[in-house]
């Protein structure tokens, strides 16, 4: 039997939850739909970070995204980690789980950072079969997440529009876009943001996340975007939201946050926003059923 | 592989930028760099504060990140990062003249892990009021998981205590050893000073020893021993979960 309530998946907008603004979240007001977690700040047994989830989850439906699954990785998946991981859905019955289309640990070592994928049939193949193994084990539905790169790889094979379509027909996986990395990504490697949407597999889009950017220069002086989570989204990437909604109709949709983070009634305007560009497009199919 | 020589660059400082990333790009490389040593260093940084404040933030840095060169994570979980920091220390022959650091560090190590222990309900002194005094004597005590013991040729308790709180950053008299109980009564970790003689009680009581043979030992060892004032220390901070069936 569930230990949590049961929400209706909001087609609204949600923010990265910080234990900093729990009690403010709490206090209540206008508010947000929901609330996302990285799956490894809640493996540890106990203590004050699940109590303060717990009470969260009491009053909001929740995501959780995993930072640390690899599984863009070369090397096989740590399966303990992912037995960690089932622990914490599992715990907190979220209503979608997510990860990366990234690599983040090689032989042993975690660099605790989303490295970036070749885009090749080769490496399609090790996706797939990762994709496969984390739905087995979790007995559900994962979405994964389009990286913001800084680098491209020689002897690729794909687009990454087209590697992704690609795992999520092998898979059944669903897709959560970052338009924010969908805006870096562009940036960096001189591609059309606006392309890569309107070739993006946006039936399959469950999730948006949103964030902001900061804004340096690669070794040309071209500019060069970094995905730093650490300020309001920027015009250019609200602007793609809405070209993306207008097509998908109201989707969960994520402001994150996670550097600088601000005060609850900063994140919350900011999340406040996103929802008001989301009513503004009526619903286009049924969604699922939590 | 790709990662592998990718991993390998993203860890050397100096290394080139590896083969098969497009482009001459140093500087769009060292945005992943970049990324995974700072974020290590601030997980070390989060860590070991009392360890950062005692050698300054900036020198701090510098060790941090020599460390997180030489010795990255193992698992995704950062809350658990810097295991091997203690030692780290340790070998640095630049502090050999604060020798109580690494034990500083090892604590810290101890109270994180009290921190993210399982939950487990405290055994309250009133527990021990209803049993007659020979069942008390019986009794065996099951610890709480957020229990860790440390003992230290220095005094690190107060050292650290002094510097998580920031009250002050000054280190009087190190060299005088000190026994450390780490505790965490709910979600609050509390780090508690024992005597030897409390000390010794409590790692007799936490290995299984019914309470009357480690009372009988203690009283034997140590003459001062308070055996009523050391229980409630023990059950006050939440030392145990319940008693042995």
């Amino acid at each position: 039997m569930s230990q949590h309530p049961a929400f209706p998946v909001p087609s609204i907008a949600g923010a990265g939850f910080k234990p900093e603004h729990l009690l403010d979240i709490l206090r209540g007001g206008a508010s947000v739909g929901f609330f996302e977690v990285h799956a490894e700040n809640y493996m540890g047994d106990g203590g004050a970070p699940h109590a303060a989830l717990a009470r969260l989850r009491s009053e909001f439906p929740l995501c959780l995204h995993g930072v640390g699954l690899s599984i863009g990785g070369d090397d096989p998946l740590d399966m303990a980690h992912l037995a960690r991981f089932k622990r914490v859905v599992d715990r907190y019955e979220p209503f979608i789980v997510s990860e990366h289309l990234a690599w983040s640990t090689h032989d042993t070592t975690y660099f605790n950072d989303l490295l970036p994928v070749p885009y090749t049939h080769d490496r399609l193949k090790i996706v797939v079969e990762h994709i496969h193994q984390v739905q087995d084990v979790l007995g559900r539905k994962l979405l994964l997440e389009n990286p913001s790169t800084y680098v491209e790889f020689e002897h690729c094979d794909m687009d990454e529009v087209s590697f992704i379509r690609e795992v999520a027909q092998q898979t059944g996986c669903s897709l959560l876009l970052d338009v924010n990395n969908v805006f870096v990504s562009a940036t960096n490697h001189k591609y059309s943001a606006a392309q890569y949407l309107a070739d993006f597999p946006f039936e399959l889009i469950e999730e948006i996340h949103l964030a902001g950017h900061a804004v340096e220069q690669d070794d040309e002086g071209e500019v060069l975007l970094i995905d730093s989570h650490d300020r309001k989204v920027c015009a250019e990437v609200w602007s793609l939201f809405e070209t993306v909604v207008s097509r998908t109709g109201p989707v969960p949709t994520l402001i994150e946050w996670d550097n600088d983070v601000p005060e609850w009634s900063v994140l919350k305007s900011e999340a406040l926003a996103a929802d008001r560009i989301l009513k503004r497009h009526p619903p286009k199919r049924m969604r699922y059923a939590v | 592989m790709l990662s592998e020589v990718f991993a390998t660059a993203v860890l050397s400082p100096q290394a080139k930028v590896p083969d098969g990333v497009k482009g001459n790009v140093p500087r769009r490389f060292a945005v992943y760099r970049n990324n995974v040593v700072v974020g290590l260093i601030s997980a070390i940084e989060t860590n070991f504060p009392a360890t950062r404040r005692l050698l300054g933030e900036q020198y701090f840095r510098g060790l941090a990140r020599q460390f997180v060169l030489a010795k990255p994570p193992q698992i995704p979980l950062m809350f658990e990062y810097g295991e091997a920091f203690p030692e780290y220390l340790n070998r640095q022959a630049d502090l050999a003249s604060y020798p109580f650091l690494a034990d500083v560090a090892r604590l810290e190590c101890l109270m994180r892990q009290a921190y993210h222990a399982e939950d487990m309900q405290v055994l309250k002194p009133e527990a021990l009021v209803a049993l007659e005094p020979d069942a008390l004597g019986e009794v065996v005590f099951k610890p709480h998981s957020a229990l860790r013991l440390m003992v230290s040729d220095f005094a690190f308790v107060s050292i650290t205590r002094d510097n998580r709180t920031g009250a002050s950053s000054q280190v009087a008299q190190p060299h005088q050893p000190e026994c450390a109980m780490v505790t965490r009564p709910e979600f609050d970790v509390v780090l508690t000073a024992l005597t030897n003689s409390q000390f010794e009680f409590l790692q007799s009581l936490s290995g299984g020893i019914p309470l009357a043979i480690a009372a009988d030992a203690a009283i034997e060892r140590h003459t001062e021993f308070d055996l009523a004032a050391t229980l409630g220390i023990l059950l006050s901070n939440g030392a145990f979960t319940a008693i042995q069936p």
